[in-house]
Parts: C-alpha cells; structure tokens; sequence
C-alpha cells in the first residue's frame, strides 16, 4: 500500500510544488484533449451518418404510355420480390411537377407534362451503398412490357461511396496527428517541469537514483494533469455540445447530438495516458542523460 | 580501494585535461587532491563515481574496472560513494531529515530503522537540532554538514569532497576537514580536492597535486 502511496504523494508534491506551471500545462493539456475529444464525437458522428444511409436506395422505372391500372399490377407484381420494401406510381403530371420543383424555374406550361415519362419508383432495403440488388432489380424490371428505361442514382452512391472513404482517411489520419501532437505537447510540459527541477534530479542522480526511480514522481505528476485535464476537457466539450446546439442553432439537444458511447472516451484516455506515461518517462531519461555531459 | 592506471582523458581530441593519471588510496585513507584552479581535480574526482568516462587507462574501484561500465549499473555504483560538493546540492526546500533520507529511500527500509539511523547520524555530526529545519534557512557550515550526512547515511566505501570548504568560514571549514578524517579512521575511503594549504597543515595527510593534468606530486606519509 506504501510502496503505491509513495509515487502518488511525490507526484502530488510535484503538481502543487508551482501552481503557475501547473495551470500552464493544465491549460495547454486541455485545450489538446478537447481538440480530440470534439474529433471523436465529429468522427463518430459522420461515421454514424454514412453507415445509416438508405437513401440512394431507390430503382426508377420509365414508363411508357400504359395505364395507370397496368402500371399498378407490374408493381404489385414487382412487390412481391422479398428485396422490395415498396413501390409508388408516380404520373405524367407529378413527375412534371417534381422536375419543375426541383430545377426551380417557375414556368409552367400547362401541356409540357405530356413530354414527361409516368414512373414507377422501387424501393428497397440495400444500405451502405449495396449496388449489387439495386443492379439486379433494375436489370430484371428494365425489359418488362411498357418500361423503356430503368436507372437509379449509380453516379451518386458510388460518388458518395468515395467521399466516405476519403473522410474516413482523412479522419483517421488527423487522428494520427492529433495524437502525435498530443504526446509532443506532453513531452514538451513534462520537460518544463523537469528544467525548473533541474537541481533536484541532479540530487537523485548523484545518490544512486535509477532513472525509473527518478521518473515516478513525474510521471505520476504527468498522470495526475492528464487526469484533471482530461476531465475538464470533457465537462468543456458537454457544455460547447449544449450551447452550440440548444442556444446558438435552437435544436433539441438530446436528438441531434450524436453522442459517442462512454467507452469511446474511455479509450482515448487510455491512449492520452499510455502517450503520456510514454513521453514523460522518454523526457525524463533525455533530461538525465543531458544532465551527465 | 580506488585505482587509477594511467588515466587520461580529453573532451576534445589531442587536448588532455588529464595526462597518464596513476595512483591507488587503500580503505581508510584521506588523501587531498591539490593544484591549480582548472588543474583537473573535479574532473579526476568525477571519474570515480563515473560521472565521466576516461579516454585511456584504468579506473578501478573496490576492486571493479568501471571503465567500459554499462549506463545501466552507474546508480548502483554510486550509492556505495558519498559525494560532497562546494555547492553542497541539497534539496532547498526540504527538510533537513527529508534530505538525509533520500538515499534510504532507494533501498525501501522500514521507516524505524531509516529514523533510528538517520537520529543517530545527526547526533554524530552535531546537527540533530536542526532535523526538521528547512535546507534553505541553514548557514554554509550547517548545509555542508547536512550534505556530508546524506553523503554518509548509506555507509559508503568511498567519500569525494569537492572543495567541500569552499562556501563555509574558516571554523566550519576546520570542523569540516576534521570531521572528514574521523570519517576516513572509521574505515571509508575520502578524497578531498581543496586549495586551502592552512587547512593540509592542520590536517596533515596525503596530498596528490595536479599541474595542468599531470600528476606532478604524491607525498605518500
Ligand atoms: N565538460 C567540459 N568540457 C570541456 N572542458 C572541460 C569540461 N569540464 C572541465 N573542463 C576543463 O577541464 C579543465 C579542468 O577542469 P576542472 O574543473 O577539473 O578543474 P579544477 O581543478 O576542479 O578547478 P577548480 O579549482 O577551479 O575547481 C579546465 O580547463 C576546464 O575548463
Ligand atoms: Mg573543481
């Protein structure tokens, strides 16, 4: 229990033996941490938002001049193909309408809707950009009697497929960097302690300290910043989540916040204290080596 | 004890700061190590507790070349040496006791047998009145005292005094030299570099001098 006490009360002398370095690497540790906190929560958040896109997920079929009644029966018959969740006719007019809508030129003419295909639009259960059903139901419905062209939106799923890939690289390599950062940052706080402590390490050195023994009360120093910085980061992330989002945007909070799971937090400050037990005990070694000219 | 064999060392190439080193001092002797400032003296005495590596030769102590010795092994070594500075590099803003206890705290002994023998020591060097005195409050002659007990509390085979009467007035530094060849007829082994030659009269021993790195006399009584 001593042997644990120990290191925990050097490293505590540390932390309050100069409360302006303290506050000082305490300041710059959060905002670090914050940093990559708020890119873990963005980085869940697209990563959430892609795995759930349905929407590109429909097959167009273009009818021919038939019926609306002979339209209705090849989409009833379409209905029953398990991959299908459902099927809506879509007239002359109302696909004029939505052409109107959505280039946004107000012109109407009252008999250009006859130049506009009637439709029937497939839905189905494909997710994540799951081409492979889309193609086959498009190539069995293509040649069926009144349908002169089928399509769906190939350009965009596989355009929204490379997006994701590119920021899940981008994602995954600013984490890198981040992290890279973060264990410099810490290197670098550590180091500044140890200037200031300077005489004191030459002390241990001199009696026949090992650099491990020397390195514990700074790594638990190291440790114990990492800890309050860690926290305060995430109490500062939760209170920016809120403001942002209930005062500033005027959004319900709980709904559109994707939240990461508590364990997500609970890695990443893993990974904060094994870089900063890493680094700190690699500042120490240097310093000690630097010290025996 | 501690053997030099021609012991040479430069910081630069072609440029010896120490020159063909030779000379032994048994267990129990006191041996002053003179000469001119920037003579080689510190740099002689941080060879022995492997502060410093020498370019060629020797360097033997209790019986063990520490010549190539790994990185690794230099605390071990060091905590069978007492080292005494002219700056007595003591921890400021500790205790007294605090300070004395450092080198106990490497070994983990129980915290009894670490007072008992820390009591014990203090009483020997005068200083039990100021155990749980501030360092930085102390005069020079109390400071020097309080380092040479952090120097002795591990029993050490060898002590190395670096000019430890340097910052002290000349009855601490009297005290302090005496104190120092009790401590050499308890058995351990003591080398103190000094300038003072008032000091060597009162306290006649063997006196090693350097000139320029070379070591130019040995008065071995
Ligand atoms: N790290 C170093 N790099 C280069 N030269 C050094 C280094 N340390 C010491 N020297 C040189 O070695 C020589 C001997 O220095 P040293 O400190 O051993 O002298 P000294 O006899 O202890 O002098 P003093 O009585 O002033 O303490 C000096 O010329 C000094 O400039
Ligand atoms: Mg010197």
């Amino acid at each position: 229990m001593t042997k644990l006490l120990l290191p925990l009360q050097k490293g505590l002398k540390v932390f309050f033996g100069n409360p302006m370095l303290t506050f000082f690497s305490i300041t710059v540790l959060t905002s670090v941490i914050l940093v990559s906190q708020i890119f873990l929560v963005l980085g869940f958040s697209i990563n959430n938002y892609f795995q759930g896109l349905t929407l590109i997920s429909e097959v167009r079929l273009y009818l021919d001049d038939i019926s609306e009644d002979k339209a209705q029966s090849l989409g009833n018959k379409i209905l029953e193909n398990p991959n299908v969740t459902h099927v809506r006719y879509l007239s002359k007019d109302q696909v004029y309408r939505a052409s109107v809508s959505l280039s946004g030129d107000g012109v109407s003419d009252k008999d250009a809707a006859q130049y506009f295909p009637a439709m029937l639009l497939i839905g189905t259960q494909v997710s994540n950009g799951d081409t492979s059903t889309l193609e086959s139901i498009m190539a069995e419905y293509s040649q069926s009697n009144g349908v002169i062209y089928a399509s769906y939106g190939k350009e965009i799923v596989s355009k929204l497929k490379i997006l994701y890939y590119y920021i899940s690289a981008g994602v995954l390599l600013l984490g890198a960097l981040l992290f890279l950062v973060l264990t410099f940052i810490t290197y670098v706080v550590i180091k500044l302690t140890l200037y200031r402590l300077a005489k004191e390490i030459e002390v241990y050195s001199i009696i026949g300290a090992t650099p491990l023994f020397i390195s514990v009360a700074y790594i638990m120093d190291v440790i114990i910043k990492l800890v309050v910085s860690f926290v305060a980061a995430y109490l500062i992330l939760l209170t920016l989540a809120y403001y942002t989002l209930a005062v500033l945007l005027n959004v319900d909070f709980a709904s559109y916040l994707v939240y990461p799971p508590m364990s997500y937090f609970l890695y990443l400050f893993i990974a904060v204290l094994l870089s900063g037990i890493l680094s700190s005990y690699a500042g120490v070694r240097s310093f000690i080596r630097s010290t025996q000219s | 004890m501690i053997r030099f064999q021609d012991v040479s060392l430069s910081f630069i190439k072609g440029e010896n700061i120490l020159t063909d080193i030779t000379f032994q001092a048994q267990r129990g002797s006191f041996t002053y190590i003179s000469g001119r400032s920037g003579a080689g003296k510190t740099t002689l005495l941080r060879l022995i507790y492997a502060d410093l590596k020498p370019s060629g030769g020797i360097v033997n102590i209790a019986g063990n070349d520490i010549t190539g010795m790994s990185p690794r092994l230099v605390p071990f070594l060091r905590r069978q040496i007492g080292i005494v500075f002219q700056d007595f590099k003591l921890i400021e803003d500790s205790t007294v006791y605090e300070n004395v206890k450092l080198p106990l705290d490497i070994f983990r002994l129980s915290r009894p047998v670490m007072d008992e023998k820390i009591d014990a020591l203090l009483h020997r060097l005068g200083i039990i009145n100021i155990k749980f005195a501030t360092v930085r409050t102390l005069s020079g002659g109390e400071k020097q005292r309080v380092a040479i007990a952090r120097a002795l509390i591990n029993e050490p085979f060898i002590i190395i005094a670096d000019e430890p009467t340097g910052n002290v007035d000349v009855e601490n530094a009297y005290a302090i030299t005496e104190l120092l060849h009790n401590v050499a007829k308890n058995g351990t082994t003591v080398l103190m570099a000094t300038h003072d030659l008032l000091l060597k009269k009162m306290f006649p021993a063997r006196e090693i001098s350097l000139d320029r790195g070379k070591l130019v006399l040995d008065t071995k009584i």
